[in-house]
């Protein structure tokens, strides 16, 4: 079996390379597939990630001759794949947020008045950033989380997931002002150089 | 995007070491690599990607993307057919999912009325191994683009696996088994019978059966030692 994680094989030559010797194929998984569990596991909880990582993995193998090897980063690819999977759950996603939203937050009970504050108020803007993300739609969500976490480029996102490049920055900005708008004004969600 | 990122931080989790299971399913899925070519040639890898060639047709597309969700629920199983048992087991698990196992090839009226009786209205086309329908039979839900919406509600797993709650009002599930003549034995491996299903509205336009050449490569899909 090759498992060659050899950061100068690009991807794309990975999958060119899968197409006669499918086992290659597991060199991708090797390379992404905590990255996958990650992002999963932070939309949907560690108890689906597991799962829809195997899920993202099966599609893109079935589909991996339709690839376009000019694209040498598989990344968006499977993250796109994952957030499409990640889509037919989202009201899991939505009660995991709203969950973690009522869970009470840890105060600490003695340091600084300084840093007791400084405390409290992270732990009012997590609430308020965790009614925003579940207040989202699903559209405007899977831009704005796979764009945070990933720090794709709005033409990777849109590559990712399949829609026009200004699909994905109205959805951005849209998503951004609303949850700017939950913050009461204070903006956490500054662009940085994307696009 | 710093408080953001910071709460992401919060809610990631380490991947575990069983993640590796994962890694075994693709592999065994791997190992019925030829066939996979198959389909793959004819599936965009996203709309966006492709749709800027200018060379594919809107007709190619629609064939393309019927493929690609198709081929989301295809799988090779290679197992025994007996003769002595009923033609097909349904069972409802706990999660709600509904198990169907094919051990004989006929009566799929039965099970369609059956799937029906458990609220899920699907449509079953029996065909020899070797034959496949050669046309777009339905259309296609939305975003169903890459097979994973049809993926959720129709799964290979434990033969075919149908998940309710992953069917929407008036969705159908679409399933196509393809049943080989010869059961495959040790001394001669192959594949007893495989499938394709896939979510649509309908309605749904009878099979053009058409020859499905490449289904004599998927003769090497072996069950996993000690299965």
């Amino acid at each position: 079996m090759v498992t060659d994680t050899s950061p100068v094989v690009v991807d794309s030559e990975i999958i060119a390379r899968s197409l006669d010797d499918p086992e290659t194929f597991a060199a991708l998984f090797d390379r992404y597939a905590g990255t996958l569990y990650r992002y999963i596991s932070f939309r949907l909880g560690p108890e689906l990630a597991e799962d829809l990582v195997g899920e993202t993995f099966l599609i893109a193998f079935r589909r991996r001759d339709a690839y376009d090897v000019s694209y040498r980063d598989a990344r968006p690819w499977l993250l796109g794949i994952a957030t499409k999977l990640i889509t037919g759950h989202r009201r899991t996603e939505v009660s995991r947020y709203r969950a973690l939203e009522r869970q009470s937050p840890a105060q600490p009970v003695e340091g600084p008045e300084e840093a007791i504050t400084r405390e409290l108020t992270a732990q009012g803007s997590r609430t308020v950033l965790l009614n925003a993300l579940a207040l989202l739609s699903r559209g405007d969500r899977d831009v704005l989380l796979l764009v945070a976490w990933s720090d794709m480029t709005y033409e990777e996102a849109a590559r990712a997931l399949g829609i026009p490049v200004g699909t994905v920055k109205s959805r951005l900005n849209r998503a951004r002002r609303k949850v700017r708008h939950t913050l009461g004004g204070v903006n956490p969600l500054e662009e940085h150089g994307h696009g | 995007m710093d408080e953001l990122k910071t709460l992401i931080k919060e809610l990631e989790h380490e991947p575990p070491h069983s993640l590796a299971r994962q890694r075994l399913r693709l592999t065994q899925e791997a190992a019925a690599g030829p066939r996979d070519r198959r389909w793959g040639r004819l599936l965009p890898f996203s709309g966006q990607t492709r749709l800027g060639r200018p060379f594919l047709s809107g007709r190619r597309l629609a064939v393309g993307a019927a493929v690609a969700a198709a081929v989301a629920a295809g799988v090779a199983v290679p197992s025994l057919v007996g003769t002595a048992k009923p033609a097909y087991a349904l069972t409802k698990n706990q999660d709600g999912s509904i198990n169907l196992k094919v051990y004989d090839f006929r009566d799929p009226e039965q099970v369609e009325e059956e799937l029906g009786e458990w609220g899920v209205e699907a449509d079953i086309t029996y065909l020899p191994l070797g034959k496949r329908c050669g046309n777009v039979r339905a259309p296609f839900v939305k975003g169903d683009d890459a097979g994973a919406v049809s993926y959720q509600a129709i799964r290979p797993q434990n033969g075919i696996t149908i998940y309710p709650r992953h069917i929407k009002q008036g969705q159908i599930a679409m399933i196509e088994v393809m049943e080989s003549s010869v059961t495959p034995s040790a001394a001669r491996p192959g594949v007893a019978w495989q499938f394709m299903g896939r979510l649509t509205t309908g309605p749904i336009q009878p099979c053009e059966v058409v020859a499905d050449r490449s289904a004599d490569h998927i003769g090497d899909a072996t069950p996993p030692p000690g299965s």
